[in-house]
C-alpha cells in the first residue's frame, strides 16, 4: 500500500470521492429541488474544473511538503505557518523584485527557514511536535501582520506582479479542455508536476529509500549508519520549502496578488489533512488537494448561481466534505511507524 | 545545584525588572520620546484660532491597513490632525473583551473626542462614558444614549441604489454580480436597492448577490469575483474591505467593468474599469465632528445623520469609457431624488 | 512529579513539590524574560522607549482595580480551555479543538439563556452554564468516537471542527436566534437577565466565571493528583502499553479526557456571553482556543501554574491596550512580544533543554525532574478496535 496505488484502491478512491460529490450535491437538492439546472450547470461547465485545480494548486503544494517531511518521522502541522509566510514572502519580494519569480524563489527561502524552527524545535530540542507547529503557527501570524505593517503602511493598494496564465499553442484552444485545463499560469502547470516528480524521488531512488527508512524504523537506520537526524532535518528544510512555495501559489495562482493578515486562513490545516487522506502517498495526496479544491469552488459557485442555501452553511461545505471524506478514507490508513516520535540514541 | 542557580538568577532577574521598569519615566506625560509618524501628531500649521491643543483618539476593531472601513477611520483622524491640528492617535484590532479597557485608557490621558468606530462598541460606550463628562464620544454607525455621547447614522441604501442603476444601464447582457462581503443589515440594505435600482433602468437585469464570508479575505473574495466572472456577467460590483482592490485588479484582467464600494476612490487604480465609485465620506464626517466639537457646537444625546444631502454619501469619478447619456441618467435620479420626487425605498 | 504507583496518594511530597514548582516555574519564567529582552531590542529598531512600553504594560495590567478586574476577567476563558488542554494532554491526547468546543458552549448558553426568560436567576444561570458544559463536551467527543471507532486523525477532524463551529454561529445569529431588532452586524438574541452571571467586582466587567474557572482549577489539581481517574488517566498518557496490562481502557479514558477538555473550553464560551457580552456575535473569541495552547503549554500542564500562565497572558493581552494607548506601540509589535514569549517557553519546556539544565541533579538522565510527561501522541497511529 505504500508504493504505487494499487488498481484497487485507486478504483476504491474514484468510486467513493464521487460518491461523497454525489451526496454532498443530493443535500443540497434536498434543500431545494428547483435548482438541478442550475447545479448542473456549474458542475459541467470547464470554468468550474479550472477553479478546482486554481483552488487546489496551494493545497497540493503544502500537502507535497508535509509528505516529505512526515515520510522522515517528523510530524508537520505546521504547513499553515509555511503557507502564510511563504504568500508574505512572496507577495513582497515580487513586489519589490518586479517578478513572481523572485518571489517563488523568496517564498521558498521563507518557508524553508521555517522547516529549520520545527526541525530544531522537532529534532534537536525534541519538543512535541504539535506544540511546536502551534507555536509556529502563531508566530507566521504576529510576524507577517508586523511585516505587513511595517512594509506597507500607506495603505494605498500594491498590486504585485503575478504568474500569468499561459498560451499554449493547440491545446489552450481546445472546446472543453482548453479552458479547464490548460488555460494556468506556470505555477499550477509546475505543482502537478511535482507530483510523479515526487513519486519518482520518494520511491524510485536511494534517497527517498533512506528517508521512508527513517521515519519506520530510526534505530534500524541508525545501525545502517545513516545519519538520522540530518536526514530528518534535510526532510524538514525541503519539506519548508516547497510548502513555503505554496504561499506563492496562494498570492498568484488565483490571480489576485495581495497580501492580508491571516492570507491562508487554515488552509495549511486541510493541506495536513491532506497528506493523511491521500495516504502519504504523492498521488493519493493529489487527489485529495483536487477533491478539496471542488468543494472549495462549488461552494461559491453554488452562491454565484442563486442556490438558496444559507452562505454560512454553503463556507461549511469545503470542511464537511474533507471530514467526511477523512472517515471514509482513514480505515486501516498507517503512516510512518515512527513519526511524531523525536529520536534519541538511547532508542 | 544548577536548579538552585536558576532561581537566583530568576530572583536576581525579576528584581531588576521591578526596577529598570520602576524607573521609567511616568508614562502618562507627553512623550519625550520619538515614535513613527504613523502613531503621533506632526501638527501641521492650520488656519484653526484655537489655543488649545485638542487630541482626538480613534479606536476600531478591524486593521487599518484594510483599503476601507477602518482604514476610513484612520483618514478619518489623519484629516482632523491635517486640516484643524489636533494631536492623534489610534488603537486598531481591538478584541472585543478590551473595548472597555480601551476607552478607559484615552479618556484617562485626558483626550478631548475619542470615536469608536462601529456599531460594536455601543455597550462599552454605555459603561465607560459616564466616568469621564469632560470626553466626547462619538460612535460611528449607531445612536446609543448618552450626555457625552454623540451618534452618528449612514442612510443605507441610498449608495446601492445609485451604483445598481449605474451597474443596469452599463450591462449589455443584464448579467450583474454583487461581490458583498456578509449579510450583516447594512449590506443587504444596499444590496436590495441595487436589485431595485437596476431593475428600475433595465427590468431584465439578473442581480446576484454573493457573500464572501469575511470583509477581507482577498482570496475568497478573488475566488468569487471569478465565478461571477465565469456566470457570465459583464458588470460587477464590489463592496468589501481588504478584498476589494485585489478583486478590481482581476475583474480588470478579464475585461469586466466595476463598480467599487464604499470608501476608496477605485478610479486611479484602474480608470479602464471603473465605472464609478460609491463612496461614503467617512473622513469627512470625522473632521465635521470635531469641527462642531471645536467650535462649541457638539451636544450629546444627539445623532447626526449624514447620507446623499449631506454630501457624505455620493458617487465618485465616472470611468471615461462610461457614456455621457449614463451619467446624465443617474444624475438626474440624483436630483429627483433629493428634490423628494423619486423614492428609492430609503427612509 | 512523583510516581503515582509508588503508593503516594494523597501523601505530601515536599521534595516533588519544589521541582515541580522550580522545573514548571523556573525555566518558563527565565525564557518569557528573553522574550521580554529580545522585544525590547525590537522596539528600540522601531524607535521606541521599552521602559516607557513595559511600564504602560505593567499599569495597563495591575496598575489598579479597574485594571486588575480586567486582567482577571481576561484570564477566566484562557485558564478554562487551558485546563480543558491541559487534562487531554495528561491523557496523550492533543486538543487543537478548543475554538470551537467554546464556540459550541457558547451557542448552548446563549439559546438557554435566551429562552426560559422567568425562570430564577440561580437556576437559569445553572442550567445555562451547564448546557454549556455538555455541548462543549459533545463538540469535542465526536472527533474522538471518530478516531476510536474509525481511525479518523483527531487532531484533522477537531481542526476542522473548528472551522465548522465557526461557522455555524455565523449562520445561527442571522437566522435561527437572531435577535428581534435592527443592528448593524449580525447578532444573536440577548441572554435573558436571570441567566447573567454576577459581577464580582460593582462597576467593572469581572464576573462569576472567574470563580467556576477557580474551582475547575482546584478540581482538576484534586482529580489528576488524588483520584484513582487522574492516575489512570496520567498512566495512559505516559505509558499506554503498561496501562493496557494493568487492565485499564485506554479508549475509555481517551473519549473521557476529550469530553471533559472540551466541556471546559464550552464553560469557557459560556462564561464570556453569560458574563458580559450577553449576544453572541461573529468572531466573539477568534483566538483564546489557540492562545490557551500557549498557555497550557507555559503552565506546563499543571493546573495551578496553567493558572499563572493565564494570568500572565491576560496581563500581556490587557496590558497591550494600554501599550498601545499610552506608549503608541502598534498592536502588530505587541503580537510579535507576545508570539517570542510562546516560542522561549516551547524552547525552555523541551524535553532537551530540561535535561540539560537537570543534568547534575540527577542519577537517571531519562526521568527529567519536573518536565511535564512526554506524551506519545496518538496521532498517526490509530488503534484499529
Amino acid at each position: 500500500m505504500k508504493t504505487l496505488l494499487s488498481r484497487a484502491a485507486l478504483r476504491n478512491s474514484v468510486f467513493y470521492g464521487g460518491l461523497i460529490l454525489a451526496l454532498v450535491v443530493a443535500l443540497v437538492l434536498a434543500w431545494r429541488t428547483t435548482m438541478v439546472s442550475s447545479i448542473l450547470a456549474i458542475v459541467i461547465a470547464p470554468e468550474f474544473v479550472r477553479a478546482a485545480l486554481i483552488a487546489a494548486t496551494p493545497l497540493l503544494l503544502a500537502a507535497l511538503g508535509g509528505l516529505i517531511s512526515e515520510l522522515s518521522g517528523v510530524l508537520n502541522m505546521a504547513l499553515e505557518s509555511m503557507m502564510l509566510i511563504g504568500a508574505f514572502t512572496a507577495y513582497t519580494a515580487s513586489d519589490y523584485g518586479h517578478s513572481p519569480w523572485v518571489g517563488l524563489i523568496a517564498a521558498a527561502a521563507a518557508g524553508l527557514l521555517i522547516g529549520l524552527l520545527h526541525a530544531f524545535f522537532s529534532i534537536t530540542l525534541r519538543s512535541n511536535q504539535i506544540v511546536s507547529a502551534v507555536a509556529l503557527n502563531l508566530f507566521a501570524l504576529a510576524a507577517t501582520a508586523l511585516g505587513f505593517r511595517v512594509l506597507y503602511a500607506s495603505g494605498v493598494f500594491v498590486s504585485a506582479p503575478g504568474f500569468e496564465p499561459l498560451h499554449i499553442p493547440f491545446l489552450s484552444d481546445l472546446p472543453y479542455l482548453g479552458i479547464a485545463l490548460f488555460s494556468h499560469n506556470i505555477l499550477i502547470y509546475l505543482a502537478l508536476l511535482l507530483v510523479p516528480i515526487t513519486w519518482f524521488i520518494l520511491y524510485k531512488t536511494s534517497w527517498g529509500l533512506t528517508l521512508r527508512s527513517v521515519g519506520e524504523h530510526p534505530l534500524a537506520a541508525s545501525t545502517m549508519g545513516i545519519n538520522v537526524t540530518r536526514v530528518r532535518y534535510l526532510a524538514v528544510l525541503l519539506s519548508g520549502a516547497v510548502a513555503g512555495m505554496s504561499g506563492s501559489a496562494l498570492v498568484s495562482a488565483s490571480n489576485i496578488n495581495a497580501f492580508q493578515e491571516n492570507l491562508s486562513a487554515g488552509r495549511g490545516f486541510i493541506a495536513f489533512a491532506a497528506v493523511i487522506f491521500g495516504r502519504w502517498n504523492p498521488i493519493g495526496i493529489s487527489f485529495g488537494a483536487i477533491l478539496f479544491g471542488l468543494g472549495d469552488a462549488l461552494q461559491i459557485r453554488l452562491q454565484a448561481y442563486g442556490v438558496g442555501v444559507p452562505y454560512q452553511l454553503l463556507l461549511m461545505l469545503p470542511y464537511l466534505i474533507t471530514l467526511v471524506a477523512l472517515v471514509t478514507f482513514m480505515r486501516h490508513a498507517h503512516g510512518p511507524a515512527a513519526s511524531g516520535q523525536p529520536y534519541t540514541e538511547e532508542g | 545545584m544548577k536548579a538552585r542557580k536558576l532561581t537566583q538568577l530568576l530572583l536576581i532577574a525579576t528584581i531588576g525588572m521591578v526596577i529598570f521598569v520602576a524607573c521609567a519615566p511616568a508614562p502618562a506625560a507627553a512623550p519625550a520620546t520619538s515614535a513613527p509618524a504613523a502613531n503621533t501628531a506632526a501638527p501641521a500649521a492650520t488656519t484653526a484660532p484655537a489655543a488649545k491643543k485638542y487630541k482626538v483618539a480613534m479606536v476600531t476593531s478591524g486593521p487599518t491597513n484594510d483599503q476601507g472601513w477602518n482604514y476610513d477611520a484612520l483618514r478619518g483622524i489623519q484629516a482632523i490632525r491635517d486640516k484643524l491640528g489636533w494631536e492623534m492617535a489610534y488603537s486598531e484590532n481591538v478584541p472585543a473583551a478590551q473595548q472597555e479597557n480601551v476607552l478607559r485608557q484615552y479618556a484617562q490621558q485626558n483626550y478631548d473626542l475619542i470615536f469608536a468606530h462601529g456599531y460594536e462598541w455601543g455597550d462599552a460606550l454605555k459603561a465607560v462614558a459616564k466616568d469621564f463628562p469632560n470626553v466626547m464620544f462619538a460612535q460611528i454607525n449607531a445612536t446609543t444614549q448618552g450626555s457625552n455621547i454623540v451618534g452618528t447614522s449612514f442612510k443605507y441604501g441610498e449608495l446601492g441604489y445609485f451604483t445598481g442603476m449605474a451597474a443596469g444601464l452599463m450591462t449589455k447582457n443584464n448579467k450583474i454580480g454583487v461581490v458583498a462581503a456578509q449579510d450583516a443589515p447594512q449590506v443587504t440594505a444596499d444590496t436590495d436597492t441595487m436589485k431595485t435600482g437596476a431593475k428600475a433602468v433595465n427590468p431584465n437585469a439578473d442581480v446576484n448577490v454573493s457573500f464572501v464570508g469575511s470583509w477581507d479575505d482577498v482570496v475568497k473574495g478573488g475566488q468569487v469575483a471569478q465565478a461571477q466572472i465565469d456566470r457570465g456577467v459583464d458588470v460587477l460590483i464590489i463592496m468589501g474591505n481588504a478584498f476589494t482592490p485585489p478583486a478590481i485588479k482581476l475583474a480588470q484582467d478579464k475585461g469586466i467593468k466595476v463598480i467599487a464600494g464604499w470608501t476608496i476612490e477605485a478610479y486611479p487604480l484602474a480608470p479602464n474599469t471603473i465605472v464609478t465609485s460609491g463612496i461614503q465620506d467617512i473622513p469627512d464626517v470625522y473632521l465635521n465632528t470635531a469641527q462642531q466639537l471645536q467650535d462649541g457646537k457638539l451636544k450629546g444625546n444627539t445623532t447626526n445623520v449624514f447620507g446623499w444631502k449631506e454630501k457624505a454619501q455620493y458617487l465618485g469619478h465616472w470611468g471615461d469609457f462610461v457614456p455621457q447619456s449614463v451619467q446624465d441618467a443617474v444624475q438626474k435620479a440624483e436630483a429627483a431624488y433629493l428634490a423628494g420626487t423619486l423614492d428609492i425605498g430609503v427612509k | 512529579m512523583s510516581d503515582p504507583t509508588r503508593g503516594k496518594v494523597g501523601a505530601f511530597d515536599r521534595r516533588a513539590w519544589s521541582r515541580l514548582l522550580l522545573g514548571s516555574v523556573g525555566l518558563p519564567a527565565l525564557s518569557v524574560l528573553v522574550a521580554i529582552v529580545i522585544g525590547a531590542v525590537m522596539m528600540v529598531l522601531m524607535g521606541f522607549d521599552p521602559r516607557q512600553a513595559y511600564a504602560a504594560l505593567w499599569q495597563g495590567a495591575f496598575g489598579n482595580v479597574i485594571q486588575i478586574s480586567e486582567t482577571l476577567k481576561t484570564a477566566t476563558p484562557l485558564l478554562l480551555c487551558g485546563l480543558g488542554i491541559s487534562f487531554a494532554f495528561q491523557a496523550g491526547a492533543f486538543n487543537i479543538g478548543a475554538v470551537g468546543q467554546m464556540y459550541a458552549g457558547a451557542l448552548a448558553a446563549v439559546i438557554v439563556g435566551g429562552l426560559f426568560p422567568n425562570m430564577p436567576a440561580p437556576l437559569h444561570i445553572g442550567l445555562s452554564t451547564l448546557a454549556a458544559f455538555v455541548a462543549g463536551g459533545l463538540w469535542a467527543l465526536a472527533p474522538a468516537l471518530l478516531k476510536v471507532y474509525s481511525g479518523a486523525n483527531e487532531i484533522i477532524s477537531t481542526i476542522l471542527l473548528n472551522y465548522i463551529g465557526i461557522y455555524l454561529v455565523d449562520y445561527m445569529i442571522s437566522g435561527p436566534i437572531k435577535i428581534g431588532e435592527h443592528r448593524d452586524a449580525p447578532t444573536s438574541w440577548p441572554v435573558a437577565d436571570s441567566a447573567v452571571y454576577p459581577k464580582l467586582i460593582p462597576h467593572t466587567q469581572l464576573h462569576l466565571g472567574l470563580l467556576i474557572a477557580l474551582a475547575a482549577m482546584v478540581v482538576l489539581f484534586v482529580v489528576m493528583r488524588y483520584t484513582t481517574l487522574g492516575h489512570r488517566v496520567r498512566i495512559v498518557g505516559q505509558n499506554p502499553v503498561a496501562a493496557r496490562h494493568a487492565g485499564i481502557r485506554s479508549d475509555r479514558v481517551f473519549l473521557l479526557a476529550f469530553f471533559f477538555s472540551g466541556s471546559l473550553a464550552g464553560l469557557a464560551g459560556a462564561s464570556e456571553i453569560l458574563g458580559y457580552m450577553t449576544h453572541l456575535i461573529s468572531g466573539f473569541a477568534p483566538n483564546t482556543g489557540y492562545d490557551a495552547i500557549a498557555v497550557a503549554l507555559l503552565g506546563g500542564f499543571e493546573p495551578f501554574v496553567v493558572g499563572l500562565a493565564a494570568l500572565f497572558f491576560a496581563g500581556l493581552q490587557t496590558g497591550a491596550i494600554a501599550m498601545e494607548a499610552v506608549a503608541r506601540l502598534p498592536a502588530q509589535l505587541v503580537g510579535m512580544i507576545r508570539v517570542l514569549a510562546i516560542l522561549a517557553v516551547l524552547a525552555a519546556s523541551s524535553p532537551r533543554i530540561v535535561e540539560l539544565a537537570n543534568r547534575s541533579r540527577l542519577a537517571k538522565p531519562e526521568l527529567p525532574a519536573a518536565s511535564p510527561p512526554p506524551p506519545v501522541p496518538a496521532v498517526e497511529t490509530p488503534e484499529i478496535p
